[in-house]
């Protein structure tokens, strides 16, 4: 069998997700090929074919149009599929011939199946699995299923009609992908993020200390409801608690501005810092020190960070909204706090903080145990394997 | 007075063209700015352009022609080594240098701190007096959440001739940055087209109430917070419509309607000219001012011109310089979602004829301190203090 993966990039070193799900079917006799806009220098798991440039240099444009055109050429009756599919579909003759264009890496390709990393990348080649005889999955990420079709609404529409299965990373938004008009008779499968749990530190939470320290992982962007943390942080301040939050991750200059402004009027200068970007390798050991793990996100898919601070065993607290109540079992390997309160968010620290020893090593140890059951890679690498074994009716 | 009004672009803010547009009765304006057109100039200001960011070409002439005024063989090879190194940046340097010195004005008036490094050279040599407004978030912001901003205001404000400040507020930041007794620091209200902005006589608290706030959508203007407040007003039943001109097409906004369930509630328009502004303002209840920081905000003033009472944020102070609580307006904290929607629902509760009370006592306090006149008499009063 051999299985296309469509991405943007080709995954980044941290990026486990993809690495062990190429790994793992490579391993079992899959042949996977990566075709992707970009190609970062140290990849080499897979063969990558990169899609056709676009430049706003016009003449420069002519010519690889021409190129890629009789390289095409080769595969006409892939070609005359892919019209009559896009003519099918409505698309004007002149637009047809630029998504072939830019489609052309593709249409080229011979797999048997052909998978879109995210739902916004499938956008715009919903019909060439079809034109290529391949099948067609699609991966959806919180991005995809919970802010763009908000801007962009029925934009899923051709992609639902023609996708063959789908894959998501918790059942939140394979529900709510559902909501968004996909058919509940597309065949579908939850597999979630997974965790190579003996690469990884082990939090030693019980060393008191007289300044707790908390930690939080996430790009600088207003989706990580950062906002709620920082409030939080300031009413737990003013109830005496002593503490370091330290938020770690990169964003624009923009959103920096946003946040380090709320840290200044909010008298937090002292008690927050800002970390900006950190190695795999740092950010691991930031984990390890930390006494409480929050992520005060506004909606996330799953996220991997939580799950990462979980088997590391750090005391999670979570925001319940969107795949991160199927990620934090409430009450038992971390906590869920009301989405958007910061007074919610406060007290769950603080109670957290009045755990004694026993009752916070437990709670750390059924996290660990949790993600060592339910998120191991070779979990995820079986799932994988099934996912395009199971015929599809 | 030959003046220099410097705000990096020919199009700038209504407010500064206000202000361009006053000084001019009486004085020669030049402006400087990096881009080559302008629809509607004023006739008797003069544009003079320092090359382009957009055309190549127009970029190349504007270089050149600089360079062939100042007679110099030198200077004009100099200017073809820069134009072939592509040194775009050093090369509009080099056109505001020759601008200025060619102008000999009188002031050179900085709109933005920004801009200051434009500056640096005649603010070395101290031959030209120059003057900076702080009027917005690069006064507010900016040098208390960059410490580098900080650091480079606090090197360069002592070589600065005057200040302006659009409020006492923004001026007190600005004393945060650097003060000392020989500080020359004015605080000059942004003056409003009064005759052109008419009271509304008409004025009528609609059912459902309509909410309007007006600016970009910016993380500063607090529409999150806003949001948040029409999220509180739904639960406690407030018959509401809520509109954001400005705010449409923003990603996070959108999100948080939907989120917060809100799509029937709230509606985002995108910007406007000011003359359709100030007709939507006229058919609204409430203005809402949601930001957390600004000099004074402009809106909350042409709102108190036209009738539209105003509930603001205190947004760093300077607006507590036009309202006064339950005379002119009514002030929350900001950052804060309850007490906007806590001061929302009680204005419903308000009889029209208090309400009417307060548009009145707001019109007179917008009249008594935001007219052009005494926008261009202190602006004036300011030049003419630092020339003698």
């Amino acid at each position: 069998m051999v299985i296309g993966i469509v991405l943007s990039q080709t995954p980044g070193y941290s990026e486990t997700f993809f690495h062990s799900k190429i790994k793992g079917l490579q391993n079992s006799g899959v042949e996977v090929r990566l075709f992707s806009q970009g190609k970062s220098d140290g990849f080499n798991l897979c063969s990558v074919t990169l899609s056709p440039k676009v430049t706003a240099n016009s003449f420069q444009q002519l010519a690889y149009f021409i190129k890629e055109f009789f390289l095409l050429m080769p595969h006409l009756p892939v070609l005359i599929r892919y019209i009559k599919l896009e003519r099918r579909e409505g698309t004007s003759l002149p637009k047809i011939f630029k998504k072939m264009y830019l489609n052309a890496h593709l249409l080229k390709a011979k797999v048997d199946w052909l998978h879109f990393g995210f739902a916004t990348l499938a956008l715009s080649s919903e019909t060439v699995a079809k034109a290529i005889g391949a099948k067609m999955a699609v991966s959806f990420r919180g991005f995809d299923i919970n802010v763009y079709p908000i801007k962009h609404p029925h934009c899923y529409k051709t992609l639902w009609k023609h996708v063959d299965k789908v894959h998501s990373i918790s059942q939140y938004l394979l529900d709510k992908a559902i909501s968004n008009g996909l058919s509940k008779h597309t065949p579908s499968a939850i597999i979630t993020p997974a965790v190579q749990l003996d690469t990884l530190p082990t939090n030693n939470f019980a060393i008191s200390s007289d300044k707790i320290s908390i930690v939080t992982i996430a790009r600088i962007t207003w989706i990580k409801g950062l906002d709620v943390a920082i409030a939080a942080m300031a009413i737990l301040k003013a109830k005496g608690l002593k503490f370091t939050y330290y938020i770690i991750g990169d964003g624009d200059k923009n959103s920096f501005e946003r946040y380090k402004f709320m840290v200044y009027e909010l008298g937090l200068m002292e008690e927050i810092v800002f970390c900006g970007k950190l190695t795999h390798q740092e950010t691991l050991q930031h984990l390890s020190s930390a006494n409480i793990y929050v992520q005060s996100s506004l909606n996330e898919g799953f996220c991997n960070a939580v799950l990462e601070a979980q088997a590391i065993g750090v005391l999670t607290i979570a925001s319940n909204v969107g795949g991160l109540s199927e990620n934090v079992v409430d009450g038992k390997t971390g906590w869920l706090f009301e989405n958007f309160s910061s007074e919610s968010l406060a007290q769950r620290i603080q109670m957290v903080v009045s755990l004694s020893d026993a009752q916070k090593n437990t709670i750390s140890q059924n996290a660990r145990k949790r993600v060592k059951e339910e998120f191991n890679i070779e979990k995820q690498q079986k799932e994988w394997l099934e996912f395009y074994a199971t015929p599809i009716s | 007075m030959r003046i220099i009004i410097f705000d990096g672009s020919f199009k700038t803010t209504p407010f500064i063209r206000r202000l361009i547009e006053s000084l001019s009765m009486n004085n020669e304006i030049y402006i400087l700015g990096f881009n080559e057109e302008i629809d509607n100039k004023f006739e008797n200001v003069k544009y003079i352009s320092l090359g382009s960011n957009q055309k190549k070409l127009r970029f190349i002439t504007t270089a050149l022609a600089f360079s062939f005024s100042n007679k110099s063989f030198s200077h004009f090879l100099k200017t073809l080594k820069l134009l072939f190194k592509k040194r775009r940046k050093d090369i509009q340097q080099q056109n505001f240098e020759m601008a200025v010195t060619q102008i000999d004005p009188d002031i050179i008036h900085v709109q933005w701190p920004s801009l200051m490094s434009w500056c640096e050279p005649f603010l070395l040599n101290k031959k030209y007096k120059i003057i900076l407004s702080q009027r917005g978030s690069q006064t507010t912001i900016l040098p208390f959440v960059d410490i580098e901003n900080f650091e480079y205001l606090k090197k360069w404000y002592p070589k600065i001739s005057g200040f302006h400040s659009v409020s006492k507020s923004i001026s007190e930041k600005g004393n945060m940055i650097w003060n000392d007794v020989s500080k020359i620091d004015k605080v000059i209200y942004t003056g409003l087209p009064l005759e052109r902005l008419a009271f509304s006589q008409e004025y009528s608290k609609s059912k459902p109430i309509k909410l309007l706030s007006v600016g970009r959508a910016h993380w500063v203007k607090g529409y999150d917070y806003a949001l948040r407040s029409c999220r509180l007003l739904k639960m406690a039943g407030v018959n509401f419509h809520y509109t954001i001109i400005g705010g449409a097409g923003d990603e996070e906004l959108q999100y948080l309607r939907k989120q917060l369930g809100l799509e029937e509630l709230v509606s985002f328009k995108d910007r406007m000219p000011q003359d359709q502004v100030f007709e939507l303002m006229k058919s609204a209840s409430l203005l809402l001012v949601t930001s957390l920081a600004e000099g004074l905000p402009n809106v909350a003033v042409e709102a108190m011109a036209i009738g539209l009472p105003v509930i603001s944020t205190d947004c760093g102070g300077g607006v507590t310089e036009i309202i006064e609580e339950n005379c002119t307006g009514w002030i929350v904290p900001s950052r804060n979602a309850l007490a906007m929607a806590l001061v929302i629902e009680r204005f419903d509760l308000i009889p029209l004829e208090e309400i009417q009370k307060i548009r009145l006592a707001a019109r007179r306090k917008v009249e008594s301190q935001h007219s052009e006149i005494q926008m261009v008499e202190g602006m004036e009063k300011l030049y003419n203090e630092l020339i003698v």
